[in-house]
């Protein structure tokens, strides 16, 4: 016993040391753009991964105030708030009903939804562009939010039905012996069990709608309606690249799904603490 | 499945649940895929006319080396990420159980970092890594001592496509971790401890009671893996292009070379579609294996 | 009973959400048809279009470009420049701008805006891609709009045209003159290699190579990750060089060359040649041409090909690199069919409009691209040293960089030969360019290279 304690402790020290190096070499990238944000175009381009000589700030001045951001942030920001709640909504009433009940075609239903996960988005862009300018809806402020909220409903739909499918049904069961309608318990007893699940949409769907580049190209033309991706292509000069500009920009454009991340991160955690729910 | 047939519904209540999802699912994703259907049984190359000619395209695309050679590209990720990033995701999550680990909160929330970088940023830093003359590995490789393994990395044909899957790996290693996370605390606290009490090591631990527990989770997690590493792009595009050559280009890339590059829709779609059917053919293998497993 | 209620307000509270949802895209729909709506959404329209709400409703022209709005490259901004002037003149005229600062992306929304034949009134185009509209009709022949004003046509460079032009017919209107292909060199690195000029035959750049790297210096710096760099930089040249230009004349009308002919394979021997002497860095398939600037500038390399538009980030770079950088082209080669005095270059890409707004607004965009290409504009953009296609005499050369003027009286000796990836399909070009990433790495015999590029040669026919 008391030779093994000091191995034992030396193991432990040694492992938290390796788990120290691996979360570093996942934040080390971020740690890089940050600071090479803070160096000058030429600076980078002679040496990429030295620290900045003179950091300065005119970079994020010039993404910022030159770049005209702004915009494509409320632009961004607007599209992808609303198609997390749309989504979050939606998918929780479907996921709702393809684990709760059976019907007919409640299995062709559910492979419809799947097999959206597996669309190349890229195939769609021409006859998507075709549909929405037949039906008037090419570049206008909602044009976006339209492909946001279907392209993004496979994922929470399939991951919700399979939560949703964990929970066992006896607790719905007694919700309706107790009187409690199927909106009562689906709301008021199923949501909040489901919280570290939508949590985990939440995140997902703001972040894949914040990154998303094709639809926001192709799909709008008014400089108002685009969003941030596409804002960012203009940090690409026709020969040059302007990267630490580019860096500055992406900083920025990280913040908000890193400020969602964190701000939801703790639901998926509070779940763990009030696992009672479940027992 | 053990799904009670005590609760029902009526048809108006399963409209009301699915009817608003189904429809605007179907206007933009649906109806657009079986339009690239028909593009595919054309000869449309972006003019006003479209010739139908029948499944033409289907027959050349059995004959394409380029598309085979890309699905294989893929296939290879798919494996390399289903072994490597979900049993790192898993062994990750039975130390967050553990009490070994110190600082869990930090770490937890630093190996999701990554997930909020776009495809261009990590494309970027990994080439980077990679690099020649300033690359963080070829540093690394000399400092050990290693010099005789220096290489230009991307430039090696035969090696590029398992380098450009490692930032993939790497990069949405946070996703199953977080959703594995959300499971295990599915898993009552009281039946870990009573395994503790039957004197259960870390190992027997996450066997026995973690991996059964969560197994639902992790075929989720699998399906998630094989849709996102289907369609996988843009982080190769930013790496390598594709190439040296073709040897690093996987199917989305070649789909939309193919629609976009030389406006080749009819063929481009084609592309597409047989993506789709090989995707859906292995979601479809994939159960099946999941459910030998499970019985 | 109660349960019951509850139940139903749930379930129409999920109806009507799907209902306004889709009530949403049908109400607006309505209000699509007539503009004033769609107008209300652009404030900035709206503001310009104010003060000249004079009798006449005013033409919206809209103009698709890759130069970001806050660009400052000379054509950039000699663009703005320009636009501003003409809009101060034109209040009926409206220019809306849409600028998509990544090629990749900007020809990915111009195709699936050609697909469905609604192409911008102007835009942007390489020669390669406009031939390719114009096989769909999707563009409108620019032959009677050039005719109807001979000044303007006839001052453009007679081929400068070339690259935009097919089937007989010219789609294009040229705003610059670029070669392709020119060889920065670094003298320093050539004298101490002992040439004290750029060398004039193949042996002997060859000579020069294998000295430089002795001295250990990476002859050529080459980025050619993105894959045009081998081709369009280097190859479209050297090509040139062995098969000479009436070879790739046939290729492109099809009349009997073919990509297997000896000169061309040649041709390609000698690039690859080149590549296993040693003569390029060893991740040239890995970076980029920003990255093999990076290098040449960093003092790593004795040269480095690229188009003229380098000139600028030349200038740019630490001082004593760019004092002691000369312009050059590839020498010539034993036995070619080639013009020595030649490089590969042209428009390379022009305006082009779109035949849906061409029918109505036909006016209106013959102004805009008189405004955007002819005698103001080029003047505007020689004096900043950019080679342009419209022949200007008289301007202020006080602002030109010295590599600039150096470039200038090197091209003005030159014959330009055509790019060739302003001619050939995407498609094949797609495959050639992958292929020379795979011959420079020997991943392929220059023979077999020159059998699959021809094949696909012929499946395009």
């Amino acid at each position: 016993m008391s030779i093994r304690q000091p191995f034992r402790k030396l193991g432990k020290l040694a492992f938290n040391v390796g788990m120290a190096i691996f979360s570093f070499a996942c934040v080390f990238p971020i740690i890089w753009i940050i600071y090479s944000s803070l160096k000058t175009k030429d600076e980078f381009m002679l040496n990429a991964v030295k620290l900045p000589a003179h950091p300065e700030f005119r970079n994020y001045y010039k993404a910022f105030v030159e770049g005209k951001m702004a915009h494509y942030f409320i632009s961004s920001g607007l599209n992808s708030v609303i198609a997390v709640v749309v989504v979050v909504f939606l998918s929780f009433c479907a996921a709702y009903a393809l684990s709760r009940f059976r019907f007919r075609f409640r299995n062709a239903i559910y492979t419809f939804f799947i097999a959206g996960m597996l669309i190349p988005v890229y195939g769609l862009l021409v006859p998507l562009f075709l549909q929405f300018k037949q039906f008037g809806l090419y570049d206008k402020f909602y044009t976006l939010i339209i492909p946001y909220i279907a392209i993004r409903l496979p994922l929470p739909i399939f991951l919700l039905e399979s939560y949703i499918r964990s929970v066992p049904v006896e607790l719905d069961e007694a919700a309706h012996m107790d009187g409690a309608s199927k909106f009562y318990s689906m709301t008021r007893i199923l949501f909040p069990i489901c919280r570290p699940a939508i949590a985990t949409i939440v995140i997902l769907v703001f972040l894949d709608t914040w990154n998303e580049f094709p639809f926001s190209l192709v799909l709008v033309t008014n400089e108002a309606f685009k969003t941030l991706p596409v804002g960012l292509t203009n940090f690409y000069g026709q020969y040059t690249s302007d990267y630490t500009t580019l860096m500055a920009a992406m900083v920025l454009s990280i913040l908000p799904v890193l400020a969602v991340y964190l701000a939801f991160y703790k639901y998926i955690i509070q779940g763990m603490t009030a696992g009672a729910v479940k027992g | 499945m053990n799904r009670s047939t005590s609760l029902k519904i009526s048809r108006l209540g399963l409209i009301g649940l699915l009817g608003p999802s189904l429809a605007i699912y179907a206007f933009v994703m649906i109806v657009p895929l079986f339009l690239s259907f028909y593009y595919s049984l054309t000869d449309w190359m972006g003019g006003p006319t479209k010739t139908f000619i029948g499944l033409h395209n289907y027959e050349l695309l059995l004959k394409d080396e380029d598309f085979w050679h890309s699905f294989k590209n893929n296939v290879i990720i798919l494996i390399l990420t289903l072994i490597v990033q979900l049993g790192l995701a898993f062994l990750l999550t039975t130390l967050f159980v553990s009490k070994t680990m110190r600082l869990k909160e930090l770490h937890r929330t630093v190996i999701f970092f990554p997930v909020v970088l776009s495809a261009v940023v990590v494309g970027f830093v990994w080439q980077m890594i990679y690099s020649h003359d300033y690359g963080v590995l070829n540093a690394v490789l000399k400092f050990m001592g290693l010099e005789s393994a220096i290489r230009p990395w991307l430039d090696d044909p035969k090696i590029v496509i398992y380098l450009v899957t490692a930032p993939l790996i790497w990069q949405y290693l946070g996703v199953p971790l977080m959703i594995f996370m959300s499971a295990v605390q599915g898993i009552p606290k009281d039946i870990y401890e009573t395994c503790e009490l039957d004197g259960c090591t870390g190992f027997k631990k996450a066997r026995y009671i973690t991996f059964p527990l969560i197994y639902d989770t992790i075929k989720v997690v699998m399906m998630l893996s094989i849709s996102s590493n289907m369609l996988v792009f843009s982080h190769i595009y930013v790496m390598t292009g594709g190439g040296p050559g073709t040897s690093s280009m996987v199917l989305a890339q070649y789909a939309y070379k193919t629609s976009f590059s030389s406006m080749q829709l009819g063929y481009g779609s084609a592309v597409t579609i047989g993506m789709f059917i090989l995707s859906f053919g292995i979601v479809i293998l994939f159960k099946r294996l999941a459910e030998v497993r499970n019985s | 009973m109660k349960a019951n209620r509850v139940k139903m307000t749930g379930l129409s509270v999920a109806l009507a959400v799907g209902m306004s949802v889709l009530a949403g895209c049908g109400g607006d729909n309505n209000n699509s048809n007539n503009t004033a709506p769609s107008n209300s959404a652009n404030p900035e329209v709206n503001a310009s279009s104010e003060p000249s709400a004079s009798a006449q409703e005013p033409v919206k022209v809209t103009f698709m470009n890759m130069w970001p709005k806050d660009s400052t490259e000379n054509i950039a901004t000699t663009v703005r420049a320009e636009l501003a002037k003409f809009q101060a003149d034109h209040p009926n005229i409206i220019v809306e701008e849409e600028s998509i600062g990544d090629q990749n992306a900007y020809y990915t929304k111009l195709k699936t805006l050609a697909a469905s034949n609604e192409l911008p009134d102007i835009f942007i185009s390489k020669g390669s891609e406009l031939a390719m509209f114009a096989k769909n009709e999707t563009v409108a022949p620019l032959d009677d709009l050039l005719s109807a004003d001979a000044d303007w046509k006839n001052g453009f460079l007679p081929s400068s045209f070339n690259d935009l032009s097919s089937g007989g017919h010219t789609y294009g209107v040229p705003f610059s003159m670029l070669a392709t292909s020119v060889i920065y060199y670094n003298k320093q690195f050539f004298a101490d290699a002992g040439f004290s000029s750029f060398p004039q035959t193949w042996a002997e750049l060859e000579t020069a190579i294998a000295k430089i790297k002795e001295n250990g210096i990476t002859p050529i710096a080459l980025g050619n990750k993105e894959q045009w760099v081998a081709e369009s930089c280097i190859l479209s040249a050297l090509g040139d060089r062995f098969t000479g230009t009436d070879w790739f004349t046939s290729i492109n009308d099809k009349s009997g060359a073919k990509f297997t002919d000896a000169d061309f394979v040649n041709s390609l021997e000698a690039f690859q040649s080149l590549a296993k002497q040693g003569a390029f860095n060893k991740d040239m398939n890995s970076i980029n041409n920003d990255q093999q600037k990076t290098l040449y500038f960093n003092g790593k390399a004795a040269m480095f090909m690229e188009g003229s538009w380098a000139i600028g980030s030349v200038m740019a770079a630490p001082k004593e690199i760019a004092d002691n950088t000369e312009v050059a082209v590839l020498p010539s080669v034993e036995g070619g069919k080639g013009n020595a005095m030649a490089t590969s270059g042209g428009a390379g890409s022009g305006y082009a409009v779109g035949v849906k707004g061409y029918g109505e607004k036909k006016d209106a965009i013959a102004k805009v691209l008189k405004a955007l290409s002819g005698e103001g504009f080029a003047k505007s953009m020689a004096e900043k040293g950019e080679p342009v296609a419209f022949t200007v005499t008289d301007y202020d050369k006080s602002n030109v960089s010295p590599l600039a003027v150096k470039y200038a009286e090197l091209s003005s000796q030159l014959q330009f030969t055509p790019i060739y990836d302003s001619y050939l399909n995407p498609a094949l070009v797609s495959v050639m360019n992958a292929g020379l990433q795979d011959l420079l790495i020997n991943g392929v015999t220059p023979e077999a290279l020159a059998k699959k590029i021809q094949a696909e040669y012929e499946k395009t026919n």
